[in-house]
C-alpha cells in the first residue's frame, strides 16, 4: 500500500467520522451559522459600498471560520484520539508518521472547508436579502474561497494537529485556551474590521496564498521533529 | 533465527543519572513460542513492548524483530499484530468499521470476508453494525484482539490482554489466545500480571522487576528451581512429628526441619525424599502422610519478588 493509500484511508476516515457525528456537524453548522448571521447582518445596505463590504467579509470572515471549526474538529481527531490510545496503536501499523498526521488534517480540513463555504453561502443570501438584490463575490473572493482558503485550513489545521501530537496533555489544555481565545478574538474583531469596505484585491488573495504555502512549508518542516517516541511520552 | 532478540537493552527516560526503566534487558524469543512477561506494575512491562515496538528508542543495548531494528521500516511493522492496554478502538465506529479501518491500513485484501470470519472467531458477530462505545471492556478487548489478528500477524503483542475483565470474559479472552496459538502458529509476547493466565498460556516466561528481568526459563524449570523441592511429613499426632524433627535434625544433613502441630516439613536438599521417610520408619514413627507440595507460578513469583524486595 502507498503513502497516498494510507493517507487516502485515514483522510476518509476521519471526513466519515465528522460527516456522521450529529455533534461535531451540529456544532460546526452553528458555529458557522452563528459567525455568518452576525457578519451578514453587520453589512450596510449602502448601494455604492456593500459590494465590497461582502467581497471584504467573504475574505475574512470564510478563513476564520474554515479555521475555527478545523480546530473545533482537530481537537477530536488528534487529541482525543491520543488521549484514548488509538493513535498509538496506530503508530504501531505499517503507516508513516507524515501520512497519519497529513491524513488527519486533510479529513478534518474538508469539511472544515465545506463549513466556510456554507458560512460564505449565508452571509452572501443574508446580505442579499438586506440589499433586495443578489449580490455575488467578485472573481479574486471567489479564487480566495475555492484555492486559498482550503490551502490556508489544511495548513493550520496540520500545525494544530501537530502541537497536539508533540506536546503533552497539559501543554494541550494551555494552548487550545489560548487557541480558542485567539479565535474568537480574531472572529469578533473582524466583524468590525470588515465593515470599513476596502477592495479585496489580488494582493492580497495571493498575499494570503503565500502565507498559506508559507504555514504549509513550515508545518512540513515542523515535521521532521514529529517522533513515535515523543508522541508516546506524551500521552500521559 | 530468534523473532525477538533484545541484547542489553536499558531504557532511561530523562539524563544519564535518571534511573533505568529498564537495565540491561535480554530476551531471545523463537518463532512459534507464546512468551510471557511477567511483572508489577511499574517493572518496565510497557516499555518494553514500547521498544520492541519501535514506539520508543533504547537508552543502551539493541533490539532486533524480525532481524530488523524496530519502528525504522514502516512495512516492516505489517508483520506484527499489536493489543496495547487500551483496546486502541475508536468509540465512533461499529466493530465492523474499526475492523476495517486498520484491515485497509495493513493493505488486507478480501477485507469483509475476513472480518466477518474474524468477528465470530472473537463472538461478536452480532455487534457488527454496533458502535464499539457502546461495548463493555470485555468485548472492547475482544474486538481489540480481533483487529490485532486483521493482517494476519506473524508475531503479537499483548499488553495485559485481560485488564479490567470479569472472571467470564478472562476465561474468554484465554481460551481464544490458546485457539490462536495452536492453530495459527504465532509468536506470541503477553505482558501480563495475571500469573494464572500466564501459566496456562505461556511456554516460557520472563519476570520483571523494577526493570531487571530476575528470572527466565520454562514455567516448570521456574517452578522446579524456585529453591530446594520440598517435602511434608504429617504423623499421627504432634509428638510424633517433634521426635521426627529430632531424628532428622541429629542426622545435620538437611538445611532446615520445621514442625507445625503434626505436620514435619523439609527441604529436599541433602537427602533424598525417599531416604527421609525411610529414616523416620526406621525410627518407628507413625507416619500418615508424606507430601510433595509443587509450588505454583504463584509462589515462585512472589518469592521472586520478596527476595527483590528483600535485597
Amino acid at each position: 500500500m502507498s503513502a497516498l493509500d494510507h493517507v487516502m484511508t485515514i483522510a476518509s476516515k476521519e471526513l466519515r467520522e465528522i460527516v456522521t457525528n450529529r455533534g461535531l456537524l451540529f456544532s460546526g453548522i452553528f458555529f458557522a451559522g452563528w459567525f455568518a448571521i452576525m457578519t451578514g447582518l453587520g453589512i450596510s445596505g449602502d448601494e455604492i459600498s456593500r459590494a465590497e463590504e461582502l467581497d471584504n467579509s467573504l475574505f475574512y470572515m470564510a478563513a476564520l471560520i474554515g479555521l475555527f471549526v478545523g480546530y473545533i474538529y482537530s481537537g477530536q481527531t488528534y487529541l482525543r484520539e491520543k488521549q484514548t490510545g488509538v493513535v498509538e496503536t496506530l503508530l504501531c501499523a505499517p503507516v508513516s508518521l507524515r501520512s497519519l498526521w497529513i491524513g488527519k488534517a486533510i479529513g478534518v480540513a474538508l469539511p472544515a472547508w465545506f463549513m466556510s463555504l456554507l458560512a460564505a453561502g449565508a452571509i452572501m443570501v443574508i446580505a442579499s436579502q438586506r440589499a433586495g438584490e443578489t449580490l455575488l463575490p467578485g472573481v479574486t473572493v471567489t479564487v480566495h474561497l475555492l484555492i486559498v482558503v482550503p490551502a490556508f485550513i489544511v495548513a493550520a489545521v496540520a500545525l494544530m494537529g501537530f502541537s497536539q501530537l508533540m506536546l503533552g496533555m497539559r501543554e494541550n489544555m494551555i494552548v487550545n485556551m489560548l487557541t480558542i481565545m485567539i479565535l474568537f478574538g480574531a472572529l469578533a474583531t473582524t466583524r468590525y474590521v470588515v465593515q470599513e469596505a476596502q477592495l479585496v484585491t489580488w494582493t492580497a488573495v495571493l498575499g494570503l496564498l503565500g502565507a498559506s504555502v508559507g504555514l504549509l512549508l513550515i508545518t512540513s518542516l515542523l515535521g521532521r521533529f514529529l517522533s513515535r517516541e515523543r508522541i508516546v511520552r506524551t500521552i500521559s | 533465527m530468534a523473532v525477538i532478540e533484545a541484547i542489553d537493552l536499558t531504557k532511561r527516560f530523562g539524563g544519564p543519572s535518571a534511573p533505568p526503566v529498564l537495565d540491561a534487558i535480554n530476551l531471545s524469543i523463537q518463532a512459534g513460542e507464546v512468551f510471557g512477561y511477567l511483572g508489577p506494575n511499574g517493572a518496565g512491562k510497557t516499555t518494553t513492548i514500547r521498544v520492541l515496538l519501535g514506539l520508543l528508542n533504547p537508552t543502551r543495548g539493541s533490539v532486533r524483530v524480525f532481524g530488523e531494528v524496530p519502528g525504522v521500516r514502516d512495512a516492516a511493522r505489517a508483520r506484527l499484530g499489536v493489543l496495547l492496554e487500551n483496546s486502541g478502538l475508536d468509540d465512533r465506529m461499529t466493530a465492523f468499521q474499526s475492523l476495517d479501518y486498520h484491515a485497509r491500513l495493513y493493505g488486507v485484501t478480501d477485507r469483509t470476508r475476513r472480518i466477518e470470519r474474524l468477528l465470530g472467531f472473537v463472538g461478536l458477530a452480532d455487534q457488527r453494525d454496533v458502535k464499539v462505545g457502546t461495548f463493555s471492556t470485555g468485548m472492547k478487548r475482544k474486538l481489540g484482539l480481533a483487529r490485532a489478528i486483521v493482517h494476519d500477524p506473524e508475531l503479537l503483542f499483548l499488553d495485559e490482554p485481560s485488564a479490567g475483565l470479569d472472571p467470564e470474559a478472562q476465561r474468554m479472552v484465554r481460551e481464544l489466545l490458546q485457539e490462536l496459538a495452536r492453530t495459527r502458529n504465532i509468536t506470541v509476547f503477553i505482558n501480563s500480571h495475571h500469573l494464572d493466565e500466564v501459566q496456562r498460556l505461556c511456554s516460557r516466561i520472563a519476570v520483571l522487576h523494577r526493570g531487571r528481568i530476575r528470572a527466565c526459563d520454562t514455567v516448570d524449570a521456574l517452578r522446579r528451581g524456585a529453591g530446594a523441592d520440598r517435602v511434608e511429613v504429617r504423623f499421627s499426632d504432634a509428638g510424633q512429628a517433634a521426635r521426627g524433627a529430632q531424628v532428622l535434625g541429629a542426622l545435620g544433613r538437611l538445611p532446615e526441619v520445621t514442625v507445625e502441630g503434626d505436620r514435619l516439613a523439609t527441604f529436599v536438599d541433602g537427602m533424598t525424599a525417599p531416604e527421609i521417610v525411610a529414616t523416620l520408619v526406621r525410627e518407628g514413627l507413625g507416619i500418615e502422610e508424606v507430601l510433595r507440595p509443587v509450588k505454583s507460578l504463584e509462589d515462585v513469583y512472589f518469592e521472586i519478588m520478596r527476595e527483590e524486595e528483600a535485597a
